[in-house]
């Protein structure tokens, strides 16, 4: 008789096969679109265009920019937040944590409309007028993100050893120089997994800006899909791509460093 | 053995999970009659439904139990798409009047038999024989209207309610409404961009020319000029909307919306309920009036079934259930529907044009029928947010498919909901690109200053036959290994397979050479194995 014997490897193609279908397919098809032009013959015009046209890439900038301020915005906001979380004297047992988590069970799409909702009460309830657009359209993205700010920030620094910050308070270093000297090197790889996280998606939303900016801000995701809805799949395939392509520099940029910091850190995960 | 097994299993466990649509349809035996449609574009309630009663109508006059399904999409663009690209087999489908010339031109749509629809004599002619769809040789109408401003009576100033130019009005900044529907909005911005020209022109037909023609013919120097007024609007824009602006209306957030004459219907009745007073009119300058009629997309599996219910929902009674549902005027007219669209407080208008054919000829068959019904049709109290009087038709236009020049369009589009770049965002990009630049170029720096690094060691480690480290060649030189094992593993492999064929050969050889005597040892031989 032979042994049975599964290999733990097998487990692996069912998901495999997903990928294959679903994750690679696709995106050859991207590519394939991308240098392809309406006729289907081969061309870069997708790409020349994108530079040329004088709209795209200014939008594309913009999103760049917006995707910087929410993320800054968030970092600033999240860790102080992570900060406090990762004290146990004031997150026991970690309900603080799970408050912080709730909103994330509620669908994206509803929470983006609920912040709608909760602007136009705020403005009959203050009597003002609020424009939709820009600004609202970042405090949308900020509110719909900030969590993936603080989830790796707080992994790392709950998983960051005591020892290092009482030995610094030992020798005689002020809280202030604690944080900036001990703790903020430490979470780097937390903070750069956080800003990933947060960059990557609000480059790309087009339903916040949608919503939230009243249709009046066009990012490079609002150009994608617009694309998209009006059949010109080889434009809106190169764009996706160049966005791919972004994200991929940050990606790579990230891994780059943070496997410098990974040794001497805490961990994300 | 078992192994194998688990493997097949999983695997076929994968694919049954994809199959489990495929196998669903397997089993039903009843046809699945699809219709491809907007959301709530038909009566279908949950006590009242003209989808349930075709079924039964359908049941009952073939005999044939069908299921009826309703699927939706929500701009035609993409429906389109699905349709040409997907091959999707709905077997009816609503577009309007351009996508339907667009799928003439693409060879999508099938002809209509007319002798399985004999209901469309309850279509007046002015809905019939259109540019888009000559003859309705592939569409019967369903619902048609026109665009126009949806406004709020309360708050805007008796005399700015005039024209286009109401879209346009500085002192309603932040309460006006655009549709984010490409089409629609730069057809009206057309007008008004051209409203100069338009109005030197007396001649009626002269001018309904014009117009057809600046509205339907794109050129580079017109989307210049068409794009220079929209881009003025944008500044005094609440926002652009597709479906929203009815309940910004309503809410009285928003004062002003370009709206389609259904929507508007429904907005004003909304309204009342919370006090705001709403109103609608087509602007004189001209406007567009759209037919949504029903086809048969070339795909379909059960065309039988779609022409009976293209002829079900020319039934008159249907017609108004649909109507009452949506909110959209009915292409059908009979004296109930009449009824249903008289407004005691309107002023009698006009609408004999309905009887006109294209050339402008009454038909008599349809000036019999107004006397039997004994309808009046030259003063009908009917407000032309559910149709448009004569005076008003005769500026409107339909649209026609853009063809090519699509493309310029959207382009303009994209134009024109351009933020401008802030002077922030140029600072920050150019503090990216340097930041960019200067990391490449550190990052070259350290890879030269390693490669001289490695220099120096292999110089130090002298004839260069020994082990090179370094990150480059360590890659390499594991490389070099791991394919070296590698053939090794493969030749041993390779070796044991040889030697074993080796082997059988020689028995088999051997036993050959003494099988002509000892055929039987062989077999016991063999049984014994067996044991």
């Amino acid at each position: 008789m032979k042994k049975i014997t599964i290999k733990r490897k097998y487990l692996a193609l069912p998901y495999a096969m997903f990928m294959l279908i679903f994750v690679l397919l696709p995106l050859a098809l991207i590519v394939f679109y991308a240098f392809t032009n309406a006729d289907g013959s081969i061309s870069f015009e997708n790409f020349v265009n994108f530079f040329t046209d004088g709209v795209t890439f200014n939008s594309f900038l913009d999103s760049i920019w917006i995707a910087f301020l929410t993320t800054l915005i968030c970092f600033v906001l999240g860790f102080p937040v992570a900060y406090i979380l990762a004290n146990k004297k004031y997150n026991a047992n970690k309900t603080l944590f799970l408050l912080f988590l709730l909103p994330m069970w509620i669908n994206f799409l509803l929470r983006t409309i609920a912040t709608r909702a909760m602007f136009e009460a705020f403005a009959s309830w203050a009597n003002t007028e609020i424009t939709f657009g820009k600004a609202t359209t970042i405090f949308g993205m900020v509110y719909n993100f900030l969590p993936f700010m603080i989830i790796p920030i707080y992994s790392t620094l709950t998983s960051l050893d005591k020892s290092y910050t009482e030995a610094a308070l030992d020798l005689g270093a002020t809280p202030t120089k604690v944080i900036t000297k001990v703790i903020l090197p430490l979470a780097i790889p937390g903070i750069i997994s956080g800003i990933t996280m947060v960059f990557m998606p609000t480059l790309s939303t087009f339903v916040i800006s949608d919503l939230l900016g009243n249709n009046l801000v066009q990012l490079l995701g609002n150009i994608i899909n617009l694309e998209f809805t009006q059949n010109s799949w080889n434009y809106g395939s190169a764009l996706s791509l160049i966005l791919l392509l972004l994200m991929g520099i940050t990606m790579f940029i990230e891994k780059k460093y943070n496997s410098k910091t990974q040794t001497a850190g805490g961990r994300i995960w | 053995m078992k192994k194998r097994l688990i493997i097949l299993l999983m695997l076929v466990l994968t694919l049954s999970l994809l199959l489990i649509p495929a196998l669903g349809g397997c089993t039903q035996k009843v046809r699945v009659f699809k219709i491809y449609n907007c959301q709530d574009y038909i009566e279908d309630d949950e006590d009242s439904s003209v989808l349930a009663d075709f079924a039964e109508y359908y049941e009952q006059k073939t005999g044939e139990k069908i299921k009826v399904q309703y699927d939706t999409f929500d701009t035609l663009e993409r429906a389109y798409t699905i349709i040409n690209k997907r091959k999707a087999d709905y077997d009816v489908f609503c577009p309007s009047d351009y996508i339907i010339e667009k799928m003439k031109k693409a060879n999508l749509l099938l002809p209509l038999n007319k002798d399985k629809i004999p209901n469309i004599k309850n279509i007046p002619p002015y809905l019939l024989d259109r540019n888009f769809d000559n003859d309705n040789q592939y569409s019967v109408p369903y619902m048609w209207g026109t665009l126009g401003i949806l406004y709020n009576a309360d708050q805007i100033a008796e005399e700015d309610i005039k024209g286009w130019e109401l879209l346009w009005n500085k002192k309603y900044k932040n309460d006006i409404l655009m549709k984010d529907s490409i089409r629609d909005s730069v057809f009206i911005a057309t007008i008004y961009a051209y409203r100069d020209e338009l109005s030197k022109i007396t001649d009626p037909v002269e001018y309904r020319n014009k117009i057809n023609d600046l509205v339907n013919n794109v050129d580079e120097q017109k989307i210049a000029t068409v794009e220079k007024e929209l881009r003025e609007q944008y500044n005094i824009l609440y926002a652009y909307e597709v479906d929203s602006g009815k309940d910004s209306m309503i809410n009285g957030e928003a004062l002003i919306n370009l709206a389609w004459s259904g929507d508007a219907v429904w907005a004003i009745e909304e309204a009342s309920q919370n006090n705001i007073n709403l109103d609608y009119y087509i602007p004189e300058e001209g406007s567009n009036v759209w037919f949504d009629n029903w086809v048969i997309p070339k795909y379909a599996k059960n065309a039988d079934i779609a022409h009976e219910f293209i002829n079900f929902i020319c039934e008159p009674e249907i017609a108004l259930r649909n109507m009452d549902f949506i909110g959209y005027t009915t292409a059908v007219l009979s004296p109930e529907i009449i009824d249903y669209m008289t407004d005691e407080e309107v002023e009698a208008q006009d609408f004999t044009y309905l009887f006109e054919n294209k050339d402008g000829v009454m038909v008599e068959y349809w000036q019999n029928l107004a006397n039997e019904w004994d309808v009046d049709f030259t003063s009908l109290q009917i407000h032309e947010v559910v149709m448009p009087s004569k005076e008003k038709t005769e500026n409107c236009v339909e649209m026609t498919d853009f063809g090519d020049q699509q493309d310029l369009v959207v382009k303009m589009w994209t134009r024109v909901k351009a933020l401008p770049l802030g002077i922030e965002v140029k600072i920050f990009s150019i503090c990216l690109a340097i930041g960019l630049v200067a990391l490449i170029a550190y990052s070259i720096y350290k890879k030269v200053e390693k490669k001289k690094q490695l220099a120096v060691k292999i110089e130090q480690i002298g004839d260069g036959t020994a082990v090179v480290t370094g990150s480059r060649f360590e890659f390499f030189n594991t490389f070099v290994d791991k394919t070296k094992n590698f053939g090794i593993k493969v030749k041993e492999r390779y070796q044991g397979v040889v030697n074993k064929c080796k082997t059988t050969f020689e028995k088999n050889k051997n036993s050959n050479i003494n099988q002509d005597g000892k055929d039987d040892e062989q077999q016991n031989d063999s049984t014994q194995n067996k044991e």
